[in-house]
């Protein structure tokens, strides 16, 4: 559980913009599944993309025992979540013989530090569905039939960025 | 020979309409093998009456889909191939239980990479009831079961299927609906009961929100979430029920090394040879298992940590545990979390209303709902023979602890 705290604690940290539940659900998929940070975080594809339930518990308790402050955001995104001065204080206290390896979250913080939930949304499912099919051409197929909201377009464009930045890699 | 319709009578739902397909799926050994797995466990050792098994919430689930389905279906265009589909998976989606439900996973009985739903997974596969579903409903059947009932290791074929995982094992799905009003009322408890019409009555589908409930629901998911909450406060997480759960992962494990064993039967016919009766016939054959059970002979509850413990409990707690259990085996303690429950509470993220003019999170649409705080207590039970030993090195533990 402490190394786990100690990541979320961390990319909370380290990220400089808004953040909501979203943005961690997705991180820490992306951390676990595709850059190889072990968690142990059980994954499921849900309407919005990869979840895990376990971690949604994970930041009720970090959030319970008030190291984070978790606000609800005007602009309609859900919610603002922030470490505060107890949660900073602890991790520097309790967690640094946990530290992870910090390019990996600085990775994950580029990738989706400043993308909005639908953009999160459209990213996750395309991994996770590349990870179970290990096939560009069926991902992109299913993609376009459960996710109708998002453009050919915009699939593909998503698709082609996240293989350029070497995040998504297809079996040769 | 099956009748067209045959109509089953229900303690909970009244009656449940099956066609020819689901006769015949219910008809099928491994199906009928539900009736001799009790639904929560070891429950009935401390509710008596707690006896129901996973047939009839089976049941129970797959009448629910019949009405979510022909809500959905308002809202969102579904073949007949589609809704026989969810039907059948909403049947079948805890067909991979062994004995005694929940106990083998805590405790660890299956062997690697294996749990009840993947050995689901394996059952359906493997045995006639895949037959009978891959001939009657298509060849991609099997893989749209898989995804419907554990949402991976499979991938939705369509939006459809991504809704029907929704509808059966999200927060407020059907199986959480049906196994709430069900361990209540065989319990004998009232702390699971909401307005099921109500919340039926109300849910809502659309392309961008999926599914969600509308604004008049809130009240009854309220009244749900808060049913699941005071079920894991009294029930499923009762000290005695998990300490109970406790002796029947070891009193598996012993029966599974008299077997030559170390865990569970891979193989899918050696696994449902296994079931509840089997278990209690082993129990009653052996006198140590008789005086646990029979003359309650339980690790007794000596240490709990507060329901909301502060971040440095929680650590401190973490390494009581590695410590307790580098120097105490299984026999002397039992270390147990609130996070390991199967049944644990979680709060309402992935439930969605729409109120004040959009889709949200019921978290925050009810002040009530978010109000109520995650439960992370945790517990050390102890052997007779060992109380004052253990209870002095815990003792210890949190005194050095204290004075740094």
């Amino acid at each position: 559980m402490a190394r786990r705290f100690s990541v979320i604690l961390e990319l909370l940290s380290l990220v400089k913009t808004k953040v909501g539940k979203t943005f961690l659900q997705k991180a820490i998929y992306i951390l676990q599944d595709w850059l190889n940070l072990k968690l142990g975080y059980d994954y499921e594809l849900y309407f919005y993309g990869p979840y895990s339930e376990e971690l949604s518990d994970d930041i009720d308790i970090i959030s319970d025992s008030g190291l984070i402050d978790i606000g609800f955001d005007a602009t309609g995104y859900g919610y603002n979540i922030a470490v505060n001065d107890k949660g900073a204080e602890f991790l520097k206290k309790n967690l640094d013989t946990y530290i992870v390896d910090k390019s990996k979250l600085d990775k994950v913080i580029s990738l989706l530090g400043t993308s909005d939930v639908k953009n999160m949304e459209l990213l996750s499912t395309i991994l996770y569905l590349a990870k179970e099919t290990k096939d560009k051409d069926q991902t992109m197929r299913l993609m376009h039939e459960i996710k109708p909201q998002f453009s050919s377009e915009e699939i593909d464009r998503k698709s082609e960025e996240l293989q350029r930045q070497g995040i998504l890699v297809f079996p040769q | 020979m099956a009748n067209d319709i045959v109509n089953i009578r229900d303690g909970i739902h009244g009656f449940i309409s099956l066609n020819e397909l689901e006769q015949k799926i219910v008809q099928e050994p491994h199906f009928q093998r539900l009736r001799f797995i009790h639904q929560l466990g070891t429950t009935d050792w401390v509710y008596p009456s707690a006896v129901h098994s996973r047939f009839e919430h089976s049941l129970g689930v797959f009448h629910l889909a019949c009405i979510v389905v022909d809500r959905i279906q308002k809202y969102l265009p579904l073949t007949d191939q589609d809704i026989e589909i969810f039907k059948v998976a909403c049947l079948l989606h805890d067909i991979g239980h062994g004995p005694f439900s929940h106990v083998l996973e805590e405790a660890s009985l299956f062997g690697a990479g294996l749990d009840h739903e993947k050995m689901g997974q394996k059952i359906i596969e493997k045995t006639r009831i895949g037959k009978l579903v891959t001939r009657e409903l298509g060849q991609d059947s099997y893989n749209r079961l898989t995804y419907i009932i554990r949402g991976k290791e499979a991938v939705p074929t369509s939006r459809a299927d991504m809704v029907f995982h929704d509808l059966l094992a999200g927060q407020a799905g059907i199986d959480r609906m049906d196994y709430l009003l069900r361990d209540s009322h065989f319990l004998g408890v009232k702390y699971g009961n909401y307005d099921l019409q109500r919340l039926l009555e109300t849910l809502r589908y659309n392309d961008d929100d999926g599914l969600h409930w509308e604004e008049g629901g809130i009240h009854a998911l309220e009244q749900f979430i808060l049913a699941r909450y005071f079920m894991f406060t009294e029930v499923y997480f009762h000290k005695t029920r998990r300490v109970l759960d406790h002796h029947l992962g070891r009193l598996i494990k012993d029966y599974l090394r008299s077997h030559d064993k170390e865990s569970l039967p891979s193989n899918v016919y050696e696994y449902l040879k296994i079931f509840d009766s089997v278990l209690l016939l082993y129990m009653m054959e052996n006198e140590e298992w008789k005086r646990v059970f029979l003359s309650r002979h339980f690790l007794k509850l000596k240490r709990e940590s507060p329901e909301h413990p502060e971040p440095e409990e929680v650590l401190s707690w973490e390494e009581l545990e590695r410590e307790l259990k580098e120097k105490y085996s299984n026999d002397d303690i039992f270390f147990d979390k609130a996070k390991n429950d199967p049944y644990k509470f979680e709060t309402a993220e992935q439930i969605r209303v729409y109120y004040d003019k959009k889709v949200r999170s019921l978290t925050e649409a009810s002040l009530l709902v978010r109000s109520l705080r995650p439960i992370n207590k945790m517990r050390v039970y102890i052997v007779q023979g060992k109380v004052k030993e253990v209870t002095k090195f815990i003792d210890d533990f949190f005194k050095n602890k204290r004075e740094g």
